[in-house]
């Protein structure tokens, strides 16, 4: 028994049996609703990382030896921060954002050791122990802040309007919940000083982990009811009945139910990306529903009765409806190959919603309708059409009687779009990148970059063979070496290491003829000025390893991954024998996912492209058949590398699903028509053969396409740059796709070469279809 | 004279708990001077990933009479450091001088004593921890007695007295934990001006001395703030070898003599 016939039998299994398949379904919903309460959401940079990369280890190493360089921080601005009234409110702030359940320490301008050697007394203290109780004695900490080279735009911007408060946080434990909590502790402690500064505003982890969180709650509260709305509207238009619409509703929610179960059980977290699979299930999972209910009242309406009509319905669609569905399966399930974590959980989660959709619709649309009463409606061939229709069959049908010109001008600017698209099209990965421009996120971002140092960082490591060597002069000067070449490059905002806090040192003492101590005993005994917990993110309790930290203000891989390059090229050429050097950092990690983005990208589209080939020659019985009716589902993806080009959206975690998903759709109006063509109508002449089939077809095809599009297009309204890029391509894809279907599909079947002898598996065509 | 006094302070303190808070901590002062005093220790520094870094440091202390101290600290080893010195002299009614000596740059460098809240060589002390108790410039409140261990403790609160000391200082308030029976600091705990606790000093394996002396074979500062611990663990002791005055002078250190 093939296939098709078994989706058949079970389908009509489904409509003699609709009480137990209800009761089945119901029982089954009732048991999803105990894991689907567990899913939690959990964004984390984590999952943006390649989990197989061997420098991931490296820099876990690196963040276990040093801490994390990803922060949580505090912004402060003011024009009289060194007043006395204004460093007092801030020692208090800096004294109840360190009591902070998870803040490790706070580096702060009350932290900084003071090193002055005038009148050749050495006085070595916290540049501020005590906020200053008059202005002279404010005058003077701020001249001294002004003065001191370590804490330049890290921790005081150079008119000394703008301080931040750094707050080491144990990233080990840094699950989203946590993060959150932190985020709204820090907030908590900031409420109570409002109106105290100009500005006081949080930025770094915590902050950026509890804005993605906001954003996914948000993008529910908004997305998910425009869906509905969206489906309800398509639906109604396409079925002229509110009670239609309830059915696709109704399988659209027993899925979602079923997959959120689903990710309970597997410990599928709710993220950046998953969140979308809810209105990706109500958009996509209708489309099969759409095929189902309108042939179903189209027999409805040509006076048969409910069973005949089901059975005719199945009769139709069973095939196509599964066919349609493996191939938007497929789709989504190229993605779970990717190695980017975050990727890989929506392609599980998408991939298994919309397998267990087709089978909720097979199973609840046969019963429901088989159960529950309804309207014949008035008698009305389904092949009746509206005037705009009509007219756009005419055209379509003139564009077929040149088929050559036809196929050109589609395809060819579809290719050249596509050329221009793949050439000037950049990939992407980065956190920050996901919010807009006009977020506080980035505005935070922004203005501190402005006032002292970007938020992004990054490290290089440095490595000897032997404890203590960054105590000797050699080493150290090669740190200061590297860090002069960053300056000097002139796209970093400040790098720092043990060397600064040494060079400060020696400045202070006066040795103004070196950067730094010609001896090791020298250095060793400048450390002992120092507290150790100072220059723990710079060096090694036991001096074998140094640290340098690099902030600046590059978001995007395409500006960051060359600039890194070049650096480690230069160490490659400079870096001394004796020294190991490595570049590494949780952002680098990050961008360098681009790469699989792009790999996975690419893959995406082969796999699909295979798979959707492979099941139209199986469907069509014709490798060539199979072949050809892919094109006009290729072509779209040039589409959408040319407006990628042309809108400057980059490849990114989103975005690089879009060709994979839209093929897997639109192929499905495909496969439609081409089980028209070869079905019902395929003992017509071709030409005749064409147009009976556009003229059942084009109704339910471009409601299907167009309600696809509306729904990716209410997911433009995410507040995620990504996303709201993904729904943008995805929709114009699809409307692409469309276009070809209408224009380039027919015009291919017209051909000759599309004509093999085939026998259908389906029904004979009745008299009143000839 | 003040000698006498508290000598006859003593012959009536058998009862130490009708003391005042100033009263015990004046006794306190007193009854654990010995004139010439080497004791050889090893300071462990432990960060908050519990990695722990070793020194090894001597100290010389001299009375040079009307109750006035000078001490020598000097580093013996790492190897990188070993040389390095500071010497502090206490003034009658005048702030002390302390000095710091860098072999390698062979140059005495006075240590400014406006501010004292500097930590001390990396340690979990400041450099006014080093300093003996100056006990004019604190104002002492005996807030509770406490039994803990079977021993009774003075709890003391030691405030500073004026605003030029509280500016200097790196705290707002101390509490003292003094064994009533011996008259020695066993706990000491350092709050911020807002309250807030920033330190805790542990002192422990007291041993008798000689006579009233007493000694912490073992201290232990836990830096609350900055999670980093300091371990003082004296090596050996020596209160017989009398110790020159002259061996507490910049010359005797800028010559290296200090090292013999």
């Amino acid at each position: 028994m093939s296939l098709g016939e078994s989706i058949r039998r079970q389908m009509l299994w489904h409509s003699r049996h609709p009480l137990l398949t209800l009761a089945v379904l119901g029982a089954i919903s009732a048991l999803a609703f105990i894991p689907a309460g567990r899913v939690r959401i959990v964004t984390s940079i984590d999952s943006l990382m390649m989990k197989d990369d061997p420098e991931r280890e490296y820099y876990l190493q690196t963040r276990r030896i040093f801490g994390s360089e990803a922060m949580a921080m505090v912004y402060i601005e003011d024009p009289n921060l060194f007043s006395p009234t204004k460093l007092a409110a801030m020692q208090e702030l800096v004294n109840e954002l360190e009591n902070i359940h998870g803040i490790i320490s706070a580096e702060s301008l009350f932290s900084v050791t003071d090193i002055d050697a005038r009148d050749d007394q050495l006085d070595i203290h916290p540049l501020i122990g005590w906020a200053p109780e008059n202005h002279p004695d404010a005058a003077a900490i701020q001249k001294r802040a002004r003065a001191h080279p370590v804490i330049q735009r890290l921790l005081l911007s150079p008119d000394a309007d703008a301080t931040a408060i750094q707050l080491r946080i144990d990233m080990d434990n840094g699950h989203a919940d946590d993060m959150r909590a932190l985020c709204a502790e820090i907030e908590n402690v900031l409420a109570l000083h409002t109106g105290t500064f100009d500005r006081l505003k949080q930025l770094g982890r915590p902050y950026v982990i509890d804005q993605e969180t906001a954003y996914i709650l948000h993008d529910q509260r908004v997305i998910m009811p425009l869906a509905i709305c969206v489906l309800v509207i398509m639906l109604v238009s396409i079925l002229t009945s509110f009670k239609g619409a309830v059915l696709p509703l109704l399988t659209s929610g027993i899925s979602i139910l079923w997959t959120l179960a689903f990710m309970g059980i597997f410990k599928l977290p709710i993220t950046e990306l998953t969140f979308m699979v809810p209105a990706l299930i109500i958009v996509i999972g209708s489309t099969e529903d759409i095929h189902l209910l309108a042939e179903y009242r189209s027999g409805r309406k040509a006076g048969m009765e409910r069973q005949p009509a089901i059975e005719r319905m199945v009769a139709r669609l069973a095939i196509a409806v599964i066919f349609t569905a493996i191939t938007t399966f497929a789709g989504f399930a190229t993605i779970i190959a990717t190695p980017i974590p975050v990727l890989r959980q929506f392609g599980i989660v998408a991939s298994f919603g919309l397998l267990v959709n087709p089978l909720v619709t097979i199973s609840l649309i046969p019963a429901c309708l088989a159960l529950f009463p309804d309207h014949a409606g008035r008698a009305r061939s389904d092949t009746s059409i509206t005037r705009i229709e009509t007219r756009v069959l005419e055209i379509l049908a003139r564009m077929r009687r040149r088929p050559v010109i036809t196929i050109l001008c589609v395809s060819l600017p579809c290719i050249a779009a596509g050329i221009y698209g793949a050439t000037c099209v950049k990939a992407d990965n980065n956190i920050i990148a996901f919010f807009r421009s006009n977020s506080p996120i980035v505005q935070r971002a922004d203005r501190m970059h402005e006032k002292l140092s970007g938020t992004e960082s990054f490290c290089i490591r440095l490595d000897a063979a032997e404890p203590f060597a960054f105590r000797n002069p050699e080493n150290l000067g090669y740190a200061l070496q590297l860090q002069d070449y960053l300056v000097e490059a002139g796209w970093i905002d400040r790098s720092i290491s043990l060397t600064d806090y040494l060079a400060y040192i020696h400045a202070a003492l006066g040795e103004s003829n070196t950067s730094l101590p010609a001896t090791t005993q020298g250095i060793a005994e400048y450390l002992l000025l120092l507290h150790r917990n100072e220059i723990e993110p710079y060096v090694s309790p036991d001096y074998q390893i140094l640290n340098i930290v690099v902030r600046h203000n590059l978001r995007s891989s395409r500006e960051l991954m060359p600039r890194i390059q070049a650096l480690r090229e230069h160490i490659a050429q400079t870096c001394p024998p004796n020294l190991e050097a490595g570049v590494t950092g949780e952002m680098l990690l990050v961008n360098k996912a681009v790469k699989a983005i792009i790999a996975g990208q690419l893959r995406g589209i082969l796999v699909i492209a295979f798979i959707a080939a492979l099941l139209l020659s199986i469907l069509f019985r014709s490798v060539r058949i199979g072949c050809i009716a892919l094109v006009p589902n290729l072509l779209p993806i040039g589409i959408q590398f040319g407006v990628m080009a042309l809108a400057g959206i980059p490849l990114n975690t989103a975005t690089s699903m879009a060709a994979a998903i839209s093929i897997g759709l639109a192929v499905d109006d495909t496969i439609h028509l081409l089980m028209r063509f070869y079905g019902q109508d395929r003992n017509l002449p071709p030409a005749l053969a064409v147009e009976r089939s556009l003229r059942h077809l084009i109704r339910p095809i471009t409601a299907t396409s167009l309600s696809l599009t509306l729904g990716f297009l209410v997911m433009r309204f995410s507040r995620f740059v990504p996303i709201s890029d993904f729904a943008l391509l995805a929709a114009m894809v699809l409307l692409a796709a469309l276009v070809a279907d209408l224009v380039l599909t027919p015009t291919l079947l017209s051909l000759k070469i599309m004509h093999p002898p085939y026998r259908s598996e389906t029904e004979e065509p009745s008299s009143e279809e000839l | 004279m003040n000698r006498i006094i508290w000598s006859v302070l003593f012959a009536v303190s058998a009862t130490f708990a009708g003391m005042s808070a100033r009263e015990v901590m004046d006794v306190q002062a007193l009854r654990h001077k010995v004139p010439h005093e080497t004791t050889v220790m090893k300071i462990e520094l432990i960060d908050r990933r519990a990695y722990q870094e070793e020194r090894i440091l001597r100290r010389l202390d001299l009375d040079r009479g009307n109750d006035l101290m000078s001490s020598l600290m000097v580093f013996d080893a790492p190897a990188d450091v070993r040389g390095t010195a500071l010497l502090t002299r206490e003034n009658a009614g005048q702030p002390n001088d302390q000095w710091i000596y860098f072999p390698s740059r062979r140059r005495l460098q006075r240590i400014a004593q406006a501010r004292r809240n500097g930590y001390f060589m990396g340690t979990d002390f400041t450099y006014e921890d080093m300093d003996p108790e100056s006990i004019d410039d604190y104002a002492y409140a005996h807030v509770r007695s406490e039994n803990i261990d079977s021993n009774d403790y003075f709890v003391i609160e030691a405030v500073p007295a004026s605003e030029k000391i509280q500016r200097a200082s790196g705290y707002g308030k101390r509490v003292l934990w003094i064994r009533k029976d011996i008259l020695f600091t066993i706990r000491v705990e350092f709050y911020d001006r807002n309250g807030n606790l920033m330190k805790t000093q542990m002192n422990s394996e007291v041993e008798n001395l000689q006579g009233n002396v007493w000694r912490a074979r073992r201290s232990f500062m836990d830096n609350i703030n900055k999670q980093h611990q300091t371990i003082v663990e004296v090596i050996s002791r020596d209160v017989t070898t009398e110790l020159p005055e002259t061996a507490f002078t910049e010359r005797h250190i800028l010559t290296g003599r200090y090292m013999q």
